[in-house]
C-alpha cells in the first residue's frame, strides 16, 4: 500500500459491507 | 472555511466510506423521485466528505455526485447549455487518457491478445485477409498481428484493415504506424480509414469484397448503439412534472435506509418511482432495432470471425437506481485497481478517473435516450443477442487462454484473474467480473 492509511478498506469491500448491513438490519434502524 | 457538520471531519476512513455510500443512495433516490431540494441537501453533505484526491470511496463519490448533479441540471436545459457552452474537447487529451487506460489496466491487452489469436486461427491458410476494426483507437494491437502474420508458416497474407473511428487524427496515426510496420515486415498492406461514429456507419463504406476472408473486431464499442427505438426520442432525464415543482410521492424514509435495503427494494422490486421508467416497457432494455439491424448487416458480410469485447456489467437498466447501484460496484472495482497500482497524488490516475471513468459515470447516470451511450451489458445478454442475430460462439482456444493467463501473471498486481465462461473469457478484479471477450462465426 502506497498510503500510510492503515485502516483502509477497498471501495468494493465497503460496498459489500454496506449491503450486508442493509440486509441484516430491520427496516427501521439507521446506519448510525 | 468552516463546515456546518464538524463531526464529519472526525470520521475514520471506513465510517466515512459507509456514510458516503448511504448519502449517495439517499441523494440518488431524491433525484429519481424528483425531490430536488432534498437532493441538494444530500449533495451538500457529500461535498464535505468526498474528494477526487482522497481514498477510493471519496474519489468515486465525487464522480457520482457530479453525475447526479448533472442529471438535475439537465432539467433546466438553458442553464445546462450555458454552463457547457465554452467547453473545449481536446482530441489529444482523449487519446492520452485512452493510452493510460491501456497502460494501467490489463483489460485491453488481454482483449487484444485473445482477438489476435482468434483472428490468426480463423485465417489459417487464407491469402486475402480483411479486418474491420469497429473501434480503431489502438495501433499496438494490429502491429502485433502484423508480426504474428509475418511469422506464419505459409507466409503472410495480403492484409487490409478498415478502421472506424470518429476522430480523423486517431485514424491518421494508426495508418502511419501500421503502414510503416507492414513495410518493415514486407507484408502487402492497405489501411482504409472511415471517420464515423459507429451509429452512423455506412456498411457500404466497409468495402468488403468477395474472395477475401473477413474478420471483425469490436473492442468496447457495440454497447454504444444499444438505445432502443422508444428511447431515441427522449431527451430530458426528468419529466416536466418536476419542472412544475410536483414532487413525486416519497416512498422511503430516506434517513433510515441503507444500501442493502435500497438495493432490495429499489432494484429487485422496481420500488423506485423513477420517472424515466414510466414510458418504456420492461422489454426495451433487450430489444434494440438499431443493434439488431447492425448485427444483421454484419452477418450479411459473412465474416469468418467476429470478436467482441465488452464491459461485463449491466449499466443499461431502465431506472436510475438500478444503473447507479450496478455502476457503483463496477467503478468501485476499477478505482480499487488503480488504488493498488498508483499513488493517490498521481496526476495520471486523476486524469483516467476524471476524463474516462468520470465521463462514463456521468453518461450512465445523467443521460437518457440517444445521449446515453455507455449501455454496458452482461456477457449473457451479448450471447443471447449474437445468437439471435445468427452467430454461433467460437470457443476460445487453449493457446489463446494460455496467452491471456501469462499476460496477467506478468502483471505487477495480483488482484486480476480470468475465467472461462461458455467458451468466452471474463477478466476479473478479485471476484468481480469486469470485461468479457467472445468470438463468433456465422451459423450455417
Amino acid at each position: 500500500n502506497y498510503n500510510n492509511n492503515h485502516a483502509h478498506m477497498s471501495a468494493t469491500a465497503l460496498l459489500q459491507k454496506a449491503a450486508q448491513m442493509g440486509s441484516t438490519r430491520s427496516s427501521n434502524s439507521a446506519l448510525f | 472555511f468552516g463546515s456546518p457538520y464538524p463531526w464529519l471531519k472526525e470520521l475514520k476512513s471506513e465510517e466515512r466510506g459507509l456514510y458516503l455510500i448511504h448519502l449517495l443512495l439517499t441523494c440518488a433516490n431524491h433525484v429519481a423521485t424528483g425531490s430536488l431540494e432534498n437532493a441538494n441537501l444530500a449533495l451538500d453533505q457529500i461535498s464535505h466528505l468526498a474528494s477526487p484526491e482522497g481514498d477510493t470511496m471519496q474519489r468515486i463519490a465525487s464522480y457520482f455526485t457530479e453525475a447526479l448533479a448533472d442529471r438535475i441540471l439537465k432539467t433546466w436545459p438553458g442553464i445546462y447549455k450555458a454552463l457547457h457552452s465554452t467547453r473545449i474537447s481536446l482530441a489529444s487529451e482523449e487519446i492520452l487518457v485512452r493510452k493510460m487506460f491501456f497502460e494501467f489496466f490489463p483489460f485491453l491487452k488481454v482483449a487484444f491478445v485473445i482477438t489476435n489469436q482468434a483472428i490468426v486461427e480463423a485465417m489459417e491458410g487464407e491469402k486475402m485477409v480483411h479486418i474491420i476494426d469497429l473501434n480503431a483507437a489502438e495501433p499496438t494491437q494490429w502491429r502485433a498481428l502484423l508480426q504474428d502474420l509475418s511469422a506464419r508458416p505459409e507466409g503472410p497474407p495480403h492484409l487490409r484493415i478498415t478502421g472506424v473511428h470518429q476522430q480523423k487524427e486517431v485514424l491518421d496515426q494508426m495508418a502511419h504506424i501500421l503502414i510503416e510496420e507492414a513495410e518493415k515486415l514486407d507484408i502487402p498492406f492497405q489501411f482504409n480509414p472511415i471517420v464515423s461514429k459507429l451509429e452512423n456507419l455506412d456498411i457500404e463504406k466497409l468495402r468488403v469484397k468477395t474472395g477475401e476472408a473477413l474478420a471483425i473486431s469490436s473492442v468496447l464499442q457495440l454497447h454504444s448503439i444499444l438505445a432502443s427505438d422508444g428511447e431515441l426520442q427522449k431527451k430530458s432525464p426528468l419529466t416536466p412534472k418536476i419542472l412544475n415543482g410536483v414532487h413525486l410521492q416519497r416512498v422511503l424514509q430516506m434517513n433510515q435506509s441503507t444500501l442493502g435495503e435500497l438495493l432490495e427494494k429499489d432494484v429487485v422490486n422496481g420500488y423506485s418511482t423513477s420517472t424515466d421508467s414510466a414510458s418504456t416497457s420492461p422489454l426495451s432494455s433487450v430489444v434494440s432495432a438499431k443493434m439488431d439491424g447492425f448485427l444483421n448487416a454484419l452477418w450479411g458480410l459473412s465474416p469468418k470471425v467476429i470478436i467482441v469485447a465488452e464491459q461485463d456489467s449491466n449499466h443499461n437498466g431502465l431506472t436510475l437506481m438500478e444503473r447507479l447501484s450496478e455502476s457503483l460496484y463496477f467503478y468501485a472495482a476499477l478505482f480499487d485497481c488503480l488504488e493498488s497500482t498508483l499513488s493517490r497524488t498521481s496526476l495520471e490516475r486523476l486524469k483516467v478517473e476524471k476524463m474516462l471513468f468520470g465521463e462514463e459515470i456521468k453518461n450512465i447516470i445523467a443521460c437518457e435516450g440517444a445521449e446515453r451511450k455507455e449501455r454496458h451489458e452482461k456477457l449473457e445478454q451479448w450471447i443471447r443477442r449474437l445468437d439471435l442475430a445468427g452467430f454461433a460462439n467460437v470457443p476460445l482456444s487453449y493457446y489463446s487462454m494460455l496467452q491471456a493467463r501469462r499476460l496477467l501473471q506478468g502483471y505487477s498486481c495480483d488482484g486480476y484473474n480470468i475465467k472461462e465462461e461458455n467458451g468466452c473469457v471474463v477478466i476479473c478484479w478479485q471476484d468481480r467480473a469486469l470485461f468479457s471477450v467472445s468470438a463468433w462465426r456465422c451459423k450455417r
